[in-house]
């Protein structure tokens, strides 16, 4: 972040610590949204380096919050305004930057390495199963006999499910997985995990979005 | 030059204290996990893959890569790069960095269907 004025370090930090938790926010004029003004949530804000007008900060906040316009909001604030410089995401839900971070060169690499060699583990090494994705989503762990239906799109019942997360509240977005831990859908929890292990019957996760293919798993013959 | 009174700019994005509390102050991969069992089951090993163990069409199909972006070109461009690289017809991208700035974006070859 640049600012346009001059200010000390102890003010801008404690600026950071202004803007930290929930902060109305209205996306830029060139935004891919509406432009109303909205909520959201800055977790935590840091500052690592000031040298002059020029500032480097560490921030964590929830998706969908404009970084360029918090610089913007922030010099507003100061009263004689910033903008932001350059931005690096560190992360993004399980995507780290220091596991499994590869470039396009990386990829091109391991690709040639498999077209010559065949050795086919520097392209499994950068290409990662879509599960580690998911990593951090709550999850619902099905039958086998329950897969194939869910990848023509059925409805999750409760007689399918064996395992699932302990925290599952109504409306939470749930990942359906195999017992070998492949992910098969992802859908809309109808049900707490309370109510799941109670109840015999009825419908728990309504499917939205299919990921595995279908027939990789035998259809249900019925008992 | 017009200055901004800064006690009244501040309270325009600071919201008041009572819906301080209805937000989730915790990022989702701080929120905690565990596994409760409904009812035990086997899993038959003639169907599927384990994820680590498919074959690596599949592993492609079902993949998906954390890409160092560079700055400069856009998600877009990008992701039609990979396309060419692996030769997958569908592919797709989760959040979207601006071209000036650099960074892990998630890519997933999607299913071909």
């Amino acid at each position: 972040m640049i600012l346009h004025g001059d200010s000390s370090e102890d003010e801008v930090r404690r600026l950071f610590e202004e803007f930290t938790g929930p902060i109305f926010q209205k996306p830029p004029l060139r935004a891919s949204v509406k432009r109303a003004v909205r909520v959201r949530e800055i977790y935590a804000c840091e500052l690592l380096e000031m040298a002059d007008r020029k500032v480097l900060f560490r921030i964590a906040c929830q998706s969908g919050t404009y970084i360029r316009k918090f610089c913007s909001d922030l010099g507003q604030v100061l009263g004689f305004g910033a903008h932001m410089a350059e931005l690096r995401r560190i992360r993004s839900g399980p995507f780290v930057e220091d596991k499994n971070l590869y470039t396009l060169h990386d990829l091109l690499r391991a690709k040639r390495e498999y077209e010559r060699c065949g050795d086919e583990s520097p392209l499994r090494e950068v290409v990662r199963p879509l599960e580690e994705a998911l990593e951090y989503m709550p999850k619902v762990y099905i039958r086998d006999s329950a897969v194939d239906a869910i990848c023509h799109g059925a409805n999750l019942a409760i007689p399918g499910i064996t395992k699932l997360d302990k925290h599952i509240e109504r409306g939470d977005t749930v990942a359906i997985m195999t017992l070998k831990g492949e992910a098969v859908a992802l859908g809309e929890a109808l049900m707490t995990t309370e109510e799941i292990m109670e109840l015999e019957k009825g419908i728990a996760v309504k499917t939205d979005r299919v990921v595995m293919r279908r027939g990789l798993y035998p259809p249900w013959k019925g008992k | 030059m017009f200055e901004f009174p800064k006690s009244h700019m501040l309270s325009i994005y600071k919201l008041p204290q009572r819906k301080l509390r209805r937000c989730r102050m915790k990022p989702p991969w701080m929120m905690p996990r565990e596994i409760v069992v409904k009812s035990e089951d086997a899993t038959d090993p003639n169907y599927g893959w384990d994820p680590y163990h498919r074959p690596l069409e599949e592993h492609i199909k079902h993949g998906m890569i954390n890409l160092d972006k560079p700055p400069g070109p856009s998600s877009h461009e990008v992701t039609a790069w990979v396309k060419k690289i692996l030769g997958v017809r569908r592919i797709g991208h989760g959040g979207t960095l601006g071209p000036a700035n650099g960074g892990a974006i998630p890519r997933s070859p999607g299913s071909s269907r």
